[in-house]
């Protein structure tokens, strides 16, 4: 089987999703006769949609995925979406909407979806409860039993001899959204603290992110009683880090956010010799009593040498693993579900024109990858790109005059027949000759009187006629063209989403 | 305990320079000297840089240049001590010194100078009021004045705790004893929201100068200018000046201003270091008395061209008035200029109070070596 990761940025090879998620399984992957290729979405066009048997959609979370899962679909392969981080649960909050509309949008598309924990899963299925989920747990990095053993050892005696406790917290600091890493860690840190005064000298490490270190959060960490390094984060750091310390420090608040990641940190720390002490939600539960929730148990056990994770527990420790991270388990499960899934697979539609509308927000490589995979790509009259689209729906030059069609001369062959015959020469636009649509009394979708709002610069204004100029574009596309379906690309917050999560016909009926 | 120095501005150096050599010299302390990315696009010329390694040299420093936060503190790593800046607030320009005092550890003690005497957060004229609102707040544990409290009254009630009354490090480092020249200085800073945030009163003052040195030539007599060393108003727009200007660019540690025979200058820090330098000493005003010039109440205001030249004649044919009543403004300003005790605020502030048992052993170098 020939498993394609589609992921959206060059930048994102490099994230933990891609490392602990998909590169660890590859040369297992490879071993059993299947092959698991990491590509970058504006590589996968054209025939690239048809080289592999199942296309993993991982953070592409735009136009540009729902077009390739359209594309994928069509030519009768398997496409999926990997969810590890919750952007969906939180339906009050409107910062994510645009998230939600895509996973909406997507998951009819998609033959599975993917997710890194029940939790994950729940969700999932909330939005798409027809659509087969899987739970790939992030295998865990490899374990060397008699290394492990030495190294445990080592740090106990290091620790008795120096009465000092290491202490490691590592990984992201920051997300853009929400109070995560640095933030639970100023937030917990008084359980760390807590470890001073019973004859351990205590030091930490903290190990994280460059963009994660701004004044304010290096300020907050003042509020750290425990004495602490800082330093940046790479893998091989880490790794360092973790097999020098005593202990790793995960505290994990409560948010939704949150209680839905993985193991992998936990996983890593003890797999790399350091014996976690957890604080906040129970995330790593599943670890059962290798996971230390009172700092108290942990400074009994240092001066007893019986620590959690030491030599005599390591059956049970190996047994945990196997349940929870282990490799050869998750990628046969993960080969297993993709093998199920092909019985489906060759349900598929018809090819099927598809166009881009874009919005207020739009990227230059969604325009770029929708004409590359031969969908049209649509400037409605909120776009202000400056790109050949191959269909513009600008305002008409007079207040009245609705809405304006043009299509770009090398896209007239898509035009409905009956149609054609409405379209004269206009010009070009940028470095593109156009038709445009003359009579508008045949196609009363085009009256849409609302360019006095558009043009005004006031967000309300724009927002309230929003829902009928793109439900109006949406109607027009669909009778020009016939049989096209229509993708919305946009990345503006300053909308009515809600729109989109109301069925368009109400609107378009408006009209 | 090292003393580690903050360099952001130009105008920094000169109001670090003198506590630099002091904690070098006489206190023997380990010195390190921070400066910011923000620094170095300031100093087109380079200028400022050969400065910074001239005071590095001769205080035995190490210069280190930071980017970010997390750059300075991994320099700071493992040291304790003090950190001075010449210049720190919340406002923008001065953010990467207040960020920095946010995020060091607090085996540090963060001191903030008065780097002016109209001088955000402690003491502000309407304009600057205006320009950068009233609540200017420090991220110093320690925020050194000129004068006592009754006088800075820019110092935001929450920062009250801070204030200590140091006196300005600048008499420290006075250059003196050169000859008097017959030539006056006139001292530019067209770049201040004083001269732009009410009006546009930089027009005004370059022509009432054009004007005056246009005067000077029918005596054949020279003016010197200096532009601000941060704005650098004159030079950056490559203004032309009459044939009887003289540009003094220098850094002002290196401008005996005792040798001119008078000085003006719009509202400036420069017109107390005129009168610290004992010459007369006038501060201009906008033709429509818009600018608020209520901190320089009691100095001479010249206005017109008519009061320039007044001015100037009276300064050279009869100084002594004109001096006398800039006496008496500085004291009514309440300025701590004794430089012995000046000298021995900085030091014991930053020595700690052990400093202050053994203070008396101290020889004094440094107030040689300024």
């Amino acid at each position: 089987m020939k498993i394609c990761v589609v992921l959206s940025s060059e930048q994102q090879k490099q994230s933990a999703g891609a490392r602990i998620r998909y590169q660890r399984l590859q040369p297992l992957l490879k071993q059993r006769g299947h092959s698991l290729e990491i590509q970058l979405i504006q590589d996968v066009v054209g025939s690239h949609c048809q080289t592999h048997d199942v296309y993993l959609l991982s953070k592409c979370q735009d136009a540009r995925a729902v077009l390739l899962a359209h594309q994928v679909k069509q030519a009768g392969k398997s496409v999926g979406v990997d969810l590890f981080d919750d952007y969906f649960s939180q339906t009050s909050d409107s910062r994510f909407i645009r998230l939600r509309h895509w996973l909406r949008s997507i998951s009819p598309l998609c033959s599975f979806i993917l997710c890194s924990t029940s939790g994950m899963a729940d969700i999932a299925r909330q939005y798409a409860p027809e659509v087969p989920v899987q739970i790939l747990n992030d295998p865990s990095p490899p374990v060397d039993k008699s290394q492990l053993a030495d190294l445990l050892a080592a740090k106990v005696k290091n620790a008795q001899a120096t009465r000092r406790i290491d202490i490691a917290w590592f990984g992201m600091g920051d997300n853009p959204s929400f109070p995560v890493g640095l933030a639970d860690l100023v937030g917990f840190g008084c359980e760390i603290d807590r470890l001073r005064g019973y004859g351990y000298e205590v030091k930490l490490e903290i190990m994280t992110n460059s963009r994660a270190m701004t004044p304010d959060r290096l300020a907050d960490l003042k509020r750290l009683s425990t004495p602490y390094t800082l330093s940046e984060w790479s893998e091989p750091a880490e790794i360092e880090l973790l097999k020098r310390s005593l202990l790793a420090f995960l505290p994990v608040n409560a948010q939704s956010f949150s209680r839905v990641k993985s193991l992998n940190r936990a996983v890593a720390a003890l797999c790399y010799g350091a014996q976690v002490l957890s604080a906040g939600f129970p995330l790593y539960g599943a670890m059962g009593s290798f996971i230390y929730r009172d700092y108290n148990r942990f400074l009994i056990d240092l001066d007893r040498n019986q620590l959690a994770l030491r030599n005599e527990n390591f059956p049970s420790f190996l047994n945990n693993l196997q349940e929870h991270a282990d490799l050869k388990k998750e990628s046969d499960r993960f080969v297993q579900f993709l093998e199920s899934l092909e019985v489906n697979k060759k349900l598929t539609s018809q090819a099927q024109l598809l166009a881009v509308i874009h919005g207020k927000e739009t990227l230059g490589d969604i325009h770029k990858f929708a004409q590359k995979q031969g969908a049209l790509s649509v400037a409605s009259p909120f776009c202000c790109q400056r790109l050949n689209f191959d269909v513009r729906l600008p305002f008409a030059a007079n207040m009245e005059g609705g809405l304006d069609l043009l299509v770009s001369k090398n896209k007239m062959v898509l035009v409905a027949p009956e149609a054609q015959r409405y379209f004269t020469p206009y010009g070009a636009v940028l470095s593109t000759d156009y038709m445009r649509l003359n009579n508008l009394s045949a196609f009363p979708e085009m009256a849409v009187k609302l360019k006095s709002l558009v043009s005004n610069a006031s967000p309300a204004a724009n927002a309230a006629a929003y829902p009928l100029v793109m439900s109006a574009c949406k109607a027009i596309l669909q009778r020009i063209f016939p049989d096209i379906d229509c993708v919305l690309s946009e990345e503006s917050k300053a909308i009515p989403w809600h729109w989109l999560e109301a069925p368009m016909k109400s609107f378009v009926a408006n009209l | 305990m090292h003393s580690v120095f903050v360099i952001n501005l130009i105008q920094d150096i000169n109001v670090l320079r003198p506590l630099i050599y002091m904690a070098a010299n006489d206190l023997q302390l380990p010195i390190l000297i921070l400066v910011t990315e923000a620094f170095h696009k300031r100093d087109k010329t380079g200028l400022w840089q050969m400065e910074l390694d001239e005071i590095s040299l001769g205080a035995s420093a190490k210069l280190h240049f930071f980017a970010n936060e997390f750059q300075a503190l991994k320099i700071l790593n493992g040291i304790s001590g003090v950190i001075i800046a010449g210049s720190e607030s919340h406002l923008n320009a001065h953010k990467p010194v207040h960020d920095l005092f946010r995020a060091a550890p607090s085996c540090f003690t963060k001191i903030t100078l008065q780097h002016g005497y109209e001088c955000v957060g402690f003491l502000q004229s309407y304009d600057q009021d205006i320009a950068h609102g009233t609540g200017i707040t420090f991220a110093a544990d320690i925020i050194c004045g000129w004068c006592p409290p009754e006088r800075l009254t820019a110092v935001a009630p929450s920062q009250r705790h801070k204030l200590r009354v140091t006196g300005p490090a600048s008499v420290l480092q006075k250059p003196s004893g050169g000859k008097r020249l017959d030539i006056g200085i006139v001292c530019e800073n067209m770049h201040s929201p004083r001269l732009n945030t009410r009006g546009d009163f930089k027009t005004d003052f370059l022509d009432i100068f054009s004007r005056y040195c246009q005067e000077l030539v029918k005596d054949e007599r020279s003016v010197t200018l200096r532009p601000h060393p941060g704005g650098q108003y004159t030079i950056k727009n490559n203004l032309a000046v009459a044939r009887n200007v003289v540009i003094n660019n220098d850094p002002i540690y290196k401008v005996d201003l005792s040798t001119f025979s008078y000085g003006i200058s719009a509202p400036s820090s420069i017109l107390i270091d005129m009168i610290f330098a004992d010459i007369p000493t006038a501060v201009w005003c906008d033709s429509n008395a818009v600018m608020d010039l209520g901190n320089y109440e009691g100095l001479i205001r010249i206005s017109s061209l008519e009061d320039w030249l007044r001015f100037t004649q009276e300064a050279i044919q009869r100084p002594e008035e004109l001096l006398d009543r800039q006496r008496a403004f500085l004291k009514k300003q309440k300025l701590l200029i004794d430089k012995d005790k000046v000298y021995h605020n900085f030091a014991s502030l930053v020595k700690g109070a052990d400093f202050c048992r053994s203070f008396k052993q101290i020889d004094k170098k440094s107030l040689k070596n300024c």
